[in-house]
């Protein structure tokens, strides 16, 4: 990728400065793959924000008064390519910095934005995303966690389900039924919750996994200010319409994440002796084919949109990586249980328990961040113009 | 353009220009014209040519455009989308190109002008599959692929025999040459055949890309006015998701035919992955929103009277030539197997 929005040469540089930062500072413990959600690792991966924030990495694409560098979407890309590439953990306040940040840069007050952006920034508070309810996840807008106002106060009720890093968030980015009365698009609020309020209790759920990544909040009485509300009381269904579209659009994820596992399906392949059988090279290549697409997809999304403004075209991109991924997990299933059948070595078996929780992961991704299902909607409503449905 | 994906003035341009000009000129009782007859329309192509377009990649010296290849990618599109029946695709991007290139001085001389004018047609049997070439028949100039060189034969050299071509209007001919004709005289210089192939494949997938595009667009406008229970079909959801999907298949298609004429033009180390990945994905995309376009359009798109076949055929004669899906893929899956870290033959900069 070359030449998007500035100079080749000042991408190119900008691509050796994060190279080189990266190199010198990232702690090795942290690119070992093994689970990232204990305390011990929690704290580690803090002090890792920490340590992006005082290099000035913690968010580039933030404008400046809000303590980012107010780069465009290609240098913020060329970012996450090199720090995919080195190997560093997930970003632990994804919630923080990719939603609740630029919402409250969009929709908030002064006073909100001095409140929580920066820090958002310095991770001092990591967030979780409380959108979905047992009877509202496709249908998000029937959500019905209830927020009455009692003069300043809101006083809530209800439960969130599904909510990842629920455990250790410090506050939630949620969305309550501020008007029973209203349509339901127009009784929403979007709430600033902190986590420590009480009347707030969170129960892990055990994933397929085996993993224990998302939970179930429940709301008891809590009593949030009205001032956490960002946008007006019933706006929240607008101010959350721009967050889910940051959440599907391309910031998050570059095709370099995916090269490390083509290699591994790649040696899987020699290893049990597939290596120049017509069918394996071609599955193979399948993968490498959608890997190098979803780059230039990319690459042409950038290019055509610098200054990062993103339509409902986010579809596209949520649909073909997670249908990428999904598969790329899939073939790789199918290997090592050939290759267990045939070795008993245990690098190969510890690889084969971390790919499965990885593969199942994979499968979530179709479901989560609007279901592909929901995307395809989108993609014929919006993008082409195909009459609506009732809905 | 240097990478940046279509979106620069040149490419945008380029292709405009061709869009208005067979919107204007090859509406569809031209398309169809091509389809009922089977003969090359010849004013068309002399239309064309006078545009600038066959010599759009020689220099300006001999009397092309100049433009690079990530410049005439998206224009490439636009003629697939047209469903115009014309050798354009092979001269302006493989045939031209490459005499410029490797051609001897005498080769320059004799070829260039004539093609470049559009006096003289050619045919390219580079990476289409066999012997075969589109149009070979009435093709004056001929690229032949030959125990990996390149030569090139002017008309009384090689003779054609027809054969089937699964779209009519794009005639298909076996070329036989004797093997006497093919002598240093009719070489061109070395490197010429990777570089031909590559081109071939990024130029045929922009093609087939248009191809799909075109397809698309009539099935979103039938969805959109064709009504039963009493509504669009396009307001069922099991529509919509087709159509989706076709939509997606192509969209994620397009910007690899552009990497890929770019990466090739600039003698990127992933030029030749590039390709591949830009043909497998326009022959996947063309398969699926084919089957979809049929599917939505329903009985009148399985009629001869309805335009969706031309281009539907067309599609299908692009998927398998020029290494077919599951050539490319074998040819990126193995790739894959012998890249070793810090080589850039696949990802480069890695
Ligand atoms: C790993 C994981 C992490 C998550 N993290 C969070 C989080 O942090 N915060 C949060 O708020 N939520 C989170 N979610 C929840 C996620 O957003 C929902 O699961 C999702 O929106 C789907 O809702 P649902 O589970 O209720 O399924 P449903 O909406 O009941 O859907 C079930 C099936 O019906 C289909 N369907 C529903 N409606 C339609 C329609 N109109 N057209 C076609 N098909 C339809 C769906 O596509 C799906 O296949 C997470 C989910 C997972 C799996």
């Amino acid at each position: 990728m070359s030449a998007l929005t500035e100079t080749t040469l000042d991408v190119a540089t900008w691509r050796d400065e994060v190279r080189g930062w990266l190199k010198a500072h990232l702690p090795a413990d942290l690119t070992e793959p093994g689970a990232l959600t204990g305390p011990e690792a929690l704290h580690r991966r803090r002090a890792w924000e920490r340590e992006l924030y005082d290099g000035g990495y913690a968010a580039i694409h933030w404008p400046k008064e809000y303590g980012g560098r107010g780069m465009g979407a290609a240098h913020r890309m060329i970012f996450q390519e090199e720090y995919e590439r080195i190997g560093a953990p997930p970003r632990l306040n994804i919630q923080g910095l990719m939603l609740v940040g630029p919402t409250l840069m969009e929709h908030g007050t002064d006073a909100q934005r001095q409140r929580w952006l920066d820090a958002i920034l310095r991770c001092e508070q990591v967030w979780c995303q409380g959108f979905s309810e047992p009877d509202a996840g496709s249908d998000l807008a029937s959500l019905r966690t209830a927020a009455r106002i009692e003069g300043d106060r809101y006083i809530i009720n209800g439960q969130k389900i599904w909510t990842s890093g629920a455990t250790y968030a410090d506050w939630m980015f949620a969305l309550v039924r501020t008007n029973p009365e209203a349509p339901k698009h127009r009784g929403i609020s979007a709430v600033l919750i902190d986590m420590r309020t009480p009347g707030i209790s969170v129960r892990p759920i055990r994933q397929i996994n085996g993993r224990g990544t998302f939970s179930e909040v429940f709301f008891d009485n809590v009593e949030v200010p009205v001032a956490n509300t960002i946008g007006a009381v019933d706006d929240g269904w607008n101010v959350a319409m721009g967050a889910l579209l940051l959440e599907r659009g391309i910031g998050r994820r570059s095709y370099v994440k995916y090269v490390p596992l083509l290699r591994t399906l790649s040696s899987l392949t020699t290893s049990t002796g597939a290596g120049r059988d017509g069918a394996a090279l071609e599955e193979l290549g399948t993968h490498v084919m959608q890997v190098s697409k979803y780059r230039h997809h990319v690459g042409r999304t950038l290019a055509e949109s610098s200054n990062g403004a993103f339509g409902p075209e986010a579809s596209l991109n949520k649909l073909f990586w997670s249908e990428m991924e999904a598969a790329l997990y899939e073939s790789g299933m199918k290997l090592l249980n050939d290759l267990s059948a045939l070795s008993d070595d245990s690098a190969v078996l510890d690889g084969y328990g971390r790919w499965e929780a990885e593969y199942w992961h994979a499968r979530a991704t179709r479901i989560f961040a609007g279901s592909n299902q929901i995307q395809k909607n989108i993609i014929a409503e919006r993008v082409l113009g195909l009459p609506k449905e009732k809905r | 353009m240097t990478g940046s994906y279509g979106a620069d003035e040149t490419s945008v341009e380029l292709a405009t220009g061709l869009r208005e000009f067979f919107n204007e000129h090859c509406g569809l009782d031209r398309v169809r014209a091509a389809w009922s007859d089977g003969s090359l329309d010849l004013a068309l192509w002399g239309e064309v040519a006078a545009l600038g377009f066959t010599g759009a990649l020689a220099s300006e010296e001999v009397g092309g455009l100049g433009v690079q290849p990530e410049d005439l990618v998206l224009a490439i599109e636009e003629i697939g989308y047209s469903g115009a029946s014309l050798p354009l695709v092979d001269t302006a991007a493989v045939v031209v190109p490459i005499i410029e290139r490797y051609g001897s001085a005498e080769q320059r001389a004799s070829f260039l002008p004539g093609l470049i004018s559009g006096e003289r047609i050619a045919a390219s049997t580079v990476m289409f599959g066999g012997d075969r070439a589109m149009f070979a028949a009435e093709a004056d100039v001929l690229l032949l692929e030959r125990d990996d060189c390149l030569h090139l034969l002017d008309r009384r050299q090689f003779s054609t025999v027809e054969v089937h071509s699964p779209d009519p209007a794009s005639r298909l001919a076996r070329v036989s040459v004797e093997s006497s004709v093919l002598s240093d005289a009719t070489r061109l210089a070395a490197g010429a055949t990777d570089d031909a192939r590559g081109r071939a494949v990024w130029a045929a997938s922009a093609l087939l890309n248009g191809v799909s595009r075109r397809m698309l667009e009539m099935t979103v406008d039938h969805a959109k006015t064709r009504e039963q229970f009493g509504r669009a079909i396009g307001s069922f959801q099991a529509v919509k998701h087709l159509i989706a999907d076709a939509w997606v298949a192509m969209e994620s298609s397009r910007p690899c035919a552009w990497y890929a004429a770019h990466a090739c033009s600039q003698g990127l180390a992933d030029a030749a992955a590039a390709a591949s990945v830009a043909k497998a994905s326009a022959s996947d995309a063309a398969r699926v929103v084919g089957d979809s376009a049929l599917q939505v359009h329903g009985g009148i798109g399985f009629t001869w009277e309805h335009p969706l076949h031309f281009w539907m055929k067309r599609g299908k004669l692009l998927e398998h030539a020029y290494g077919s899906r599951g050539f490319h893929l074998r040819s990126l899956g193995a790739a894959m197997r012998d890249d070793q870290q810090g080589s850039d033959a696949v990802f480069p900069g890695l």
